[in-house]
C-alpha cells in the first residue's frame, strides 16, 4: 500500500515538473529553432565548401592564391565580410596586402575602381573593414595622395559621378558603407547623410517596398534599403520629400518608411519561408531579408510576421543547403543567372548565406549588427541598454507621464551613437506621443561626430619580422615567373616594407620589386592578347586569309605564356578554331595551285605527245617520199 | 593456238558470258579479286608477258581515277577520312570506288581474252545458222569501225597524193574532211550492199551450207561444258542463299565465312581459274614432251 | 592515245576539284571549326529528327541498315532540342547546325545541283531516300505543317518547331495531306 502511494506521488510530481519545465508548444506547426552551435556549424560548412571549391584543403586557409586573385571582385570580397564578422581565423593580412595593391593599380586608371558602379568602393570598403583594415587609408594613388575609399565611394562620389548612377543600390550601399564606422561627413562634401537618406526614401514604392527599376517591389532591394536605414529607426527627424513614383510630397519619419517596408516584406514571404525574386524562388533574397530584420533587432526565429505556415526565414534559407555544405542559388533554372545550376552549390548564394548566418549568429550572441564595424559595446553599456529595453517592454498600455519622462531620460543618457541599439524605443516614442510629451529631434550627423571624436587615437603601426620562411619564399620564386606568384610577391613586399631593417633587406626588396614588375609585364601581355583577340578577331565569323598573320602572331604570343597564364586568355577555344580555319584556307589555296600546276603539266605533256606523234608520221612520210624519188631516179637512169 | 581456244565455241561463249556476268554484277571484294587474278592469269598465258605488264600503265591509273572520283559524289559511310568542302570523304565511299575500279579493270581483262579467243569465224559459226542475218550484221558491225578508219586513211592519202587540200590552212583541212566524209558514206553503203550480195551469192543462210572453220562438239567439250555449267549453277545457288552479299554503305559488311560461303568461293575460284589452269597444264605437258625429244 | 585520254581524265578531275573548292579538313579540324557553342539566347527554334515509320516497315528496310546503330529503337535520332536562331536562318541552316553539333551524318544536294533551287536532303544518319522502300525519304514540317518547298527556302521565326520525319509511304504515314499535285520529298 505504502509502495503504491509513493509511486503515485512520484508519478504526479513528475507530471507536474515536466508540465512546468517543458511547456507544450503553442503552435501546431512550430518552426525549427536553430541554436548558436547549429548556426556555427552551418557557417563553418559554407567556409569549408568554399575552401574545397577554391582548391584549398579543410585545414588550409580559405584566403589562398586562387581566392586572392579575385580580391576586389564580388566573389572575392563578400566572403571576407562574412568570415571577418564571424571571427574566423584566416589570412586576412594577405587579403589586405593584395587589395591594397589592386586598389592602387585601379586608381591609376581614369575611372579608378569603376565608371558607373559606386558599389565597387563600398564593397571593397566593407571587405577591408571586415579584414581589420582601414578603408580611409586604402593606399596611395599615382600622385602619392592617400586613397580614402569611404570618401570617394560615398559622400564625395557625387563629385565625379552620381552615387545613384547605377540605381538605388548605389545610394543604399553608400549609406551602409558610411555608417559602417559612423564616419562623419566633412564640410564641403558633395552629399550629406540626409541627402543620401532622402534619395533612398523618395524611391519607395506605394506598397512600401523598393525596386531597382519598375513598380514591383523586389525583396532584395527592399531588404537592402531597410539594412541601410536601420541605424536611423529611432531617429525622430521628419523628412519632407517628393515621392518619385506618386509625385506627391510627403512628410515621414524613417521609422514609418521602415515599418512600411517590413510590412511589405512580411507580405511577400512565401509559405515555405523563402522569397521569390523576378519569378525565381531563391536563397539570396531570403538571406537579404534576414540581414535586414537582424539590423532592426527583430528575432527572425520567433517574430510571427516572418513565420509562414510554420516556416521561418531561417528555415527558408536552410532549404537551399546542399550536402557539400554550400548553398544553391535556386532549384529552378534561372535565365538571368545562367552560371548557377539548380543542382550544385553556387558561390554567390553561399557568400550571401555566409554573412546572413553570421548576422543571425551575431544577433544571438548580443553583438553589433553585421554592418556596424565599431568596436563591440562595453558590458556596462550593454547592461544599460538591456535594462532600458526591459523597462520599455514592461511599460504597459497606459504608462504615466512621469514614467515616460523617466525612461526618456534614461534613453538620452545612452550615448547618441548607441541609441539605435534600443530596438524597442519606438514603443517609448509612441507612448510619449500619446502622452503629449515633446520629443527632442536631432540631426543624424551628431551621432557620427560623437563617434569620430571617440576614435581619435592613432593606430600604431606594428613592426613585423621578415622570417627565414619568408626569405626562403623569396628565394624559391621560380625563374620564369607567372601571374600565379603575383599574390605571394605582393604579400612578401607588404611584409618586407613593414618589417624592421636587416642585412640584405634592400636586396630582397629589389628582387621582389623586379619580380613584381615582371609579373605585371606578363599581366599586361595577357591583357594585350585579350584586347587583340577582342578587337581583331571577335566575333570570329568573318575570317579571311588576310587574318593569317594576326592569328599566328596571337598564337605565338600565347605559346610564350606559361600554362597558368594561358588559362587567362579569354575565348581561346575560338582563337584555336580561327587558327584552324585560316590554316585550312591557306591549305585550300596551296592545293588549288598545286592541282592547277599539275593539270598544266599534264596538258603540256599530252600536247607534246600528240605533236611528237604527228612529227614522227610526217618524218615517215618524208622518208617514204625520198625513197620513191630515189627509186624513180634509179629507174630513170636504168631506162 | 592455245589449248583453251580449241574448245567448241559454244563452251567458250557460255564461259565468257558467265564469267563476265559474275564480275559485272558483284560488289564482293573477294570475288572481284579472284576474278581479276583469273583474268590476269589467263591474259598472261595468252599474250606476251611484257605486253600484259605494259598494259598496267593504263589500267592502274584508270583504277585510281575511278576510285578517287566516287567519294567526291557519294558521302555515305560511317568513317570520314577528311572533309572536302564541308562534306565528308569516307573510307567506305573510297573503297566502293576501288571496288568499281577493280570490277571495270577485271571486265576489261576478260574482254581482252575474249577478243583473242572468240574470233569472228567462231561467232558466225555459232549464230550463222540460227540467226543468220543478225549474226552477219553483228560481225559486219564489229568489222565496220576498223575498216572505216582504214578506208579514211586510204582516201586521204590518195587525195594528198593528188595534191588536193595539201596546204596547212584550217579551212582547207575542214573542207577536205567534209569531202572525205561524204566519200566514206557512199563507200560504206556500197560496201555493205556488196558484202550482203556476195554473201547471198555464196548461199549464206541457206540450209546445207558449210562453214569456213569446222568445229566439232567432242566429248572433251561436253565434259568442259558440264563442268562450267555445274560450277555456275552452284555459284548461283550460293549467291541466292545470300552468302556472297556484301555492302559498303553505311558500314562495310564482313565477308561471310560459313561452310556454304567457303564452298561458293571455292566454286567460283575454280570457275574463274579454269582457262589459266588449262593453259598451265598444257604448257607443262608441252615442256615435258620437248624434254623427251 | 589511250594514255592521253587517261591524262585528260585526270586533268578534268583536277579542274572540277578546283572549281568546286579545295577546302580539305581533317575530321578533328572539321568538328572543331563547325561545332558552334549553343548559348541560351532569346530567339530559339526547336528541332527534332525521327524515323519512327521505319520501325513499322522494318522488312522494307535494306538489310545493311537493319541495326540499332542506324535505326534507334525508339526512332529518335535527335530529340527535341532548342537552338539559337540567327538572323535569316532557314530550316536547312538550323538542321545543318544541329546535325553538326550532334555529329549526325547528313548528305544533301546543294541548291544549285537540282531543279528545285533548294537544298535537297538525301540522307540523315545513313538513312537515305529509298532506303526503306521505293516511297521512302525525308520530309520536314514546321509547326505541324508540311511546307511544299525546299528547306533552304523556308525562313524561320522565333519559336518555330521543326520536325524531320522519315516517311516510308510518300508522306501518308506521317500525316502529310497535300498529296495532290507536285510531290517533293523534302
Amino acid at each position: 500500500m505504502k509502495q503504491f502511494i509513493k509511486k503515485t506521488v512520484a508519478a504526479l510530481l513528475c507530471t507536474v515538473m515536466v508540465g512546468t519545465v517543458m511547456p507544450l508548444p503553442v503552435h501546431a506547426a512550430a518552426n525549427k529553432i536553430y541554436s548558436i552551435a547549429e548556426l556555427e556549424q552551418t557557417i563553418k560548412g559554407i567556409i569549408n565548401w568554399k575552401k574545397l571549391d577554391n582548391g584549398s584543403t579543410l585545414e588550409g586557409p580559405l584566403i589562398n592564391d586562387a581566392y586572392l586573385e579575385l580580391a576586389g571582385t564580388t566573389p572575392g570580397d563578400w566572403y571576407q565580410v562574412g568570415m571577418g564578422r564571424f571571427g574566423y581565423s584566416d589570412d586576412y593580412a594577405g587579403y589586405l596586402a593584395v587589395i591594397r595593391e589592386k586598389v592602387q593599380d585601379r586608381y591609376k586608371t581614369s575611372v579608378k575602381l569603376s565608371a558607373a558602379k559606386a558599389t565597387e568602393w563600398q564593397r571593397i570598403s566593407l571587405a577591408i573593414l571586415a579584414s581589420g583594415g582601414d578603408p580611409t587609408k586604402a593606399g596611395v594613388d599615382a600622385n602619392g595622395n592617400n586613397i580614402n575609399l569611404i570618401a570617394d565611394g560615398t559622400y564625395n562620389r557625387g563629385k565625379t559621378t552620381s552615387l545613384g548612377k547605377q540605381g538605388i543600390n548605389g545610394w543604399i550601399w553608400g549609406l551602409i558603407a558610411l555608417d559602417s564606422k559612423r564616419y562623419p561627413v566633412p564640410e564641403g562634401a558633395h552629399d550629406s547623410r540626409d541627402s543620401i537618406i532622402e534619395e533612398i526614401i523618395r524611391q519607395q514604392l506605394t506598397d512600401g517596398g523598393f525596386a531597382l527599376y519598375g513598380n514591383v517591389s523586389d525583396p532584395d532591394i527592399t531588404a537592402m534599403a531597410v539594412q541601410s536605414l536601420a541605424p536611423y529607426y529611432n531617429s525622430e527627424k521628419e523628412y519632407t520629400y517628393k515621392n518619385k513614383t506618386t509625385g506627391k510630397t510627403v512628410t515621414k519619419k524613417i521609422r514609418q518608411v521602415i515599418d512600411e517596408s517590413v510590412n511589405c516584406l512580411s507580405k511577400m514571404q512565401l509559405n515555405s519561408g523563402d522569397y521569390n525574386s523576378w519569378g525565381t524562388k531563391n536563397v539570396e533574397s531570403t538571406a537579404q531579408v534576414a540581414v535586414a530584420l537582424c539590423s532592426l533587432g527583430i528575432d527572425i526565429q520567433t517574430d510571427g510576421r516572418f513565420i509562414k505556415n510554420g516556416n521561418s526565414l531561417l528555415n527558408g534559407i536552410m532549404l537551399y543547403r546542399m550536402e557539400d555544405g554550400g548553398f544553391v542559388h535556386s532549384y529552378t533554372y534561372d535565365q538571368d543567372n545562367p552560371t548557377s545550376l539548380p543542382t550544385e552549390s553556387n558561390t554567390m548564394a553561399s557568400e550571401q548565406t555566409l554573412y546572413t548566418l553570421t548576422a543571425i549568429w551575431r544577433q544571438a550572441k548580443g553583438m553589433r549588427t553585421l554592418y556596424d564595424f565599431r568596436p563591440e559595446q562595453s558590458p556596462g553599456l550593454k547592461n544599460q541598454i538591456n535594462a532600458l529595453k526591459k523597462e520599455i517592454n514592461n511599460l504597459g498600455n497606459t504608462p504615466t507621464t512621469a514614467k515616460i519622462a523617466e525612461l526618456m531620460k534614461k534613453y538620452e543618457a545612452i550615448p547618441e551613437s548607441e541609441q539605435c541599439y534600443v530596438f524597442n524605443y519606438y514603443k517609448l516614442s509612441k507612448a510619449a506621443e500619446n502622452g503629449g510629451i515633446e520629443i527632442k529631434e536631432e540631426s543624424v550627423e551628431t551621432a557620427a561626430k560623437e563617434e569620430a571624436e571617440k576614435e581619435e587615437e592613432e593606430e600604431e603601426s606594428v613592426l613585423l619580422y621578415f622570417t627565414d620562411t619568408d626569405k626562403r619564399k623569396v628565394k624559391a620564386l621560380p625563374k620564369d615567373l607567372t601571374t600565379e606568384q603575383y599574390v605571394d610577391v605582393i604579400k612578401l613586399i607588404d611584409k618586407l616594407e613593414k618589417s624592421e631593417d636587416f642585412d640584405k633587406k634592400k636586396e630582397y626588396m629589389d628582387q621582389l620589386l623586379n619580380a613584381k614588375k615582371e609579373i605585371l609585364d606578363i599581366q599586361k601581355e595577357i591583357d594585350n592578347i585579350n584586347k587583340d583577340v577582342k578587337e581583331k578577331l571577335y566575333p570570329f565569323e568573318k575570317i579571311s586569309l588576310s587574318d593569317w598573320s594576326v592569328v599566328h602572331s596571337i598564337v605565338n604570343r600565347y605559346k610564350k605564356l606559361s600554362p597558368y597564364d594561358q588559362k587567362k586568355i579569354l575565348r581561346w577555344d575560338d582563337v584555336v578554331k580561327t587558327e584552324t580555319q585560316v590554316d585550312n584556307l591557306v591549305r585550300a589555296v596551296v592545293i588549288t595551285i598545286v592541282l592547277g600546276l599539275l593539270s598544266i603539266v599534264a596538258a603540256v605533256f599530252v600536247i607534246k605527245h600528240i605533236k611528237k606523234r604527228k612529227n614522227r608520221k610526217l618524218n615517215e612520210m618524208l622518208a617514204l617520199e625520198k625513197e620513191y624519188e630515189e627509186k624513180e631516179k634509179k629507174e630513170g637512169k636504168g631506162a | 593456238m592455245k589449248l583453251f581456244a580449241t574448245y567448241h565455241p559454244s563452251v567458250l561463249l557460255v564461259y565468257f558470258i558467265g564469267v563476265i556476268g559474275i564480275t559485272m554484277f558483284t560488289m564482293n571484294p573477294l570475288l572481284l579479286l579472284i576474278s581479276f587474278l583469273g583474268a590476269f592469269g589467263f591474259a598472261i598465258q595468252l599474250e606476251n608477258k611484257q605486253i600484259v605488264f605494259a598494259s598496267f600503265a593504263f589500267y592502274i591509273p584508270m583504277f585510281f581515277l575511278i576510285s578517287v572520283t566516287n567519294p567526291l559524289f557519294s558521302h555515305n559511310g560511317v568513317t570520314p577520312l577528311f572533309f572536302l568542302n564541308d562534306q565528308p570523304v569516307t573510307l567506305e565511299a573510297m573503297l566502293y570506288g576501288a571496288a568499281i575500279g577493280g570490277m571495270i579493270v577485271s571486265v576489261m581483262y576478260w574482254c581482252r581474252c575474249y577478243n583473242l579467243i572468240m574470233t569472228s569465224d567462231k561467232f558466225i559459226y555459232l549464230f550463222g545458222k540460227v540467226i543468220p542475218k543478225l549474226s552477219l550484221v553483228i560481225s559486219m558491225a564489229i568489222r565496220f569501225v576498223p575498216l572505216f578508219i582504214k578506208q579514211i586513211k586510204h582516201i586521204s592519202t590518195v587525195q594528198k597524193t593528188m595534191g588536193i587540200y595539201a596546204t596547212k590552212s584550217i579551212v582547207d583541212r575542214v573542207l577536205s574532211g567534209f569531202r572525205i566524209f561524204s566519200a566514206m558514206i557512199t563507200w560504206s553503203l556500197e560496201n555493205a550492199v556488196d558484202t550482203a550480195a556476195s554473201m547471198r551469192a555464196r548461199g549464206y543462210g541457206l540450209s546445207g551450207r558449210t562453214n569456213f572453220s569446222l568445229f566439232r562438239f567432242t566429248l572433251r567439250d561436253g565434259i568442259m561444258l558440264s563442268v562450267i555449267l555445274a560450277l555456275l549453277i552452284t555459284a548461283l545457288i550460293g549467291n541466292n542463299m545470300g552468302v556472297l552479299d556484301y555492302s559498303f554503305y553505311p558500314r562495310m559488311s564482313r565477308i561471310q565465312i560459313s561452310p556454304l560461303a567457303i564452298i561458293t568461293y571455292i566454286t567460283l575460284l575454280t570457275l574463274l581459274f579454269i582457262p589459266f589452269v588449262v593453259e598451265v597444264e598444257e604448257n607443262r605437258k608441252w615442256n615435258y614432251y620437248i624434254s623427251k625429244i | 592515245m589511250k594514255k592521253d585520254l587517261l591524262a585528260l581524265g585526270f586533268i578534268v578531275l583536277a579542274i572540277a576539284l578546283i572549281l568546286s573548292g579545295t577546302k580539305f579538313q581533317t575530321v578533328d579540324e572539321y568538328y572543331m571549326t563547325h561545332i558552334d557553342d549553343i548559348t541560351p539566347d532569346s530567339k530559339t527554334v526547336t528541332i527534332s529528327i525521327r524515323c519512327d515509320t521505319i520501325l513499322d516497315n522494318w522488312n522494307d528496310l535494306v538489310p545493311e541498315l537493319q541495326s540499332d546503330e542506324f535505326v534507334p529503337q525508339d526512332g529518335v535520332i535527335l530529340p527535341e532540342t532548342a537552338y539559337v536562331l540567327r538572323e535569316g536562318d532557314t530550316a536547312f541552316d538550323i538542321t545543318d547546325r544541329a546535325v553538326r553539333y550532334n555529329k549526325i551524318q547528313m548528305e544533301y544536294q546543294g541548291a544549285n545541283m537540282n531543279s528545285y533551287g533548294s537544298v535537297y536532303i538525301q540522307g540523315i544518319h545513313y538513312l537515305y531516300e529509298f532506303s526503306c522502300g521505293p516511297l521512302s525519304g525525308w520530309m520536314y514540317r514546321v509547326n505541324g505543317v508540311f511546307p511544299n518547298y525546299g528547306c533552304s527556302k523556308y525562313e524561320l521565326k522565333d519559336g518555330d518547331i521543326i520536325e524531320w520525319v522519315y516517311t516510308c509511304d510518300l508522306g501518308r504515314d506521317v500525316g502529310c495531306i497535300w498529296m495532290g499535285g507536285e510531290w517533293e520529298e523534302e
